[in-house]
């Protein structure tokens, strides 16, 4: 039985390491956010960059069309700065950067 | 506490005044589940739950009934509740089992979005656990800005990051994360598709809670 779950927890780490790192880290700085496309990803604790929003995903599930953009904002808990979805109405360009 | 005080009886009515009514909770889980094709059980009556609450506690990772009575669980297309819906409880005011729900049905949406990838990376990597969480506690501000039209605090919410075993760093991306999340949220986004199924339902059927103040 304890055979049984080593090899089961060896093939879940295997598998978990595989989904998790079979790429080498991209090497980005940790909370640094950034556009692909139309997709907003900020960078892990781990160096990898995620996808944080898919500005089209969102367009398709509110009101109006949002596009990835940089953000500078004052809020209640301070200062708020990086990439995300944003209306695009309210952009300069109504496209993403 | 809201719970307990909504559970008590003649005075409870009291506390859940202008609140979510039981039947429309449960008629909210019931859209949600339909829509989503899951299922919900009683987190304390499930055998797997037991064992996993046994195991989580002998590791010295988390509390056997801290796990069962405050934690939702969610595993493939099953919800184990630590609450019967639409009875407040301590801990579990009803409005806070309607979020709970869109939370966990955003996890429901990722397994069907990830499939293997979801699970096995979840379990085994804390800043992928942190990246799902993020995503699923999105869900959390879309509902308190429907319900209340503010954000709650993100660093709170990202620091509950620490209760699944998050380091640290995990919770500043997640903070992060969420902070500029909120940014769109207040602009009108609807981020998640849980949230999406949720707002259908909720403006349909109990819009006068929308933009409440809180009480």
């Amino acid at each position: 039985m304890v055979n049984v779950a080593r090899a089961c927890s060896g093939v879940l780490l295997l598998l978990g390491g595989c989904f998790a790192h079979c790429r080498p880290p991209d090497g980005c700085a940790r909370t640094e956010t950034r556009c692909v496309g139309n997709v907003a990803q900020i960078c892990d604790a781990n160096a990898y960059w995620t996808v944080l929003a898919d500005c089209n995903l969102v367009s398709a599930q509110s009101a109006e069309r949002f596009v990835c953009e940089f953000v500078d904002e004052e809020t209640d808990e301070g200062r708020v700065t990086g990439h995300t979805c944003m209306p695009a109405s309210q952009t300069q360009d109504g496209g993403s950067r | 506490m809201k719970g307990r005080l909504q559970a008590l009886p003649l005075v409870g009515a009291i506390f859940r005044w202008r609140e979510v009514t039981p039947d429309e909770v449960r008629a909210f889980w019931h859209h949600m589940s339909e829509r989503f094709d899951t299922t919900t059980v009683n987190k304390e009556e499930a055998t797997e739950m037991q064992l996993v609450a046994r195991a989580l506690d002998l590791l010295g990772i988390l509390d056997r009934d801290r796990f069962l009575t405050h934690f939702t669980t969610t595993i493939g297309k099953r919800i184990y509740a630590p609450f019967e819906v639409g009875s407040p409880q301590g801990g579990w005011d009803l409005w806070s089992q309607v979020v709970i729900c869109v939370h966990e049905h955003q996890h429901v949406v990722q397994h069907d979005r990830d499939v293997l990838a979801y699970e096995v990376s979840y379990l085994t990597s804390r800043a992928s656990r942190a990246r799902y969480e993020a995503e699923a506690y999105r869900s959390n501000l879309e509902m308190h800005f429907w319900r209340y039209g503010s954000m709650p605090s993100t660093r709170r919410l990202a620091e509950l990051l620490l209760d699944y075993g998050c380091r640290r760093e995990d919770v500043e991306v997640v903070a992060q994360s969420l902070a500029l999340s909120a940014v769109s949220v207040r602009r009108g986004a609807v981020m998640n598709e849980a949230t999406r199924a949720a707002f259908d339902w909720l403006d349909k059927n109990v819009a006068r809670l929308r933009g409440q103040s809180p009480a």
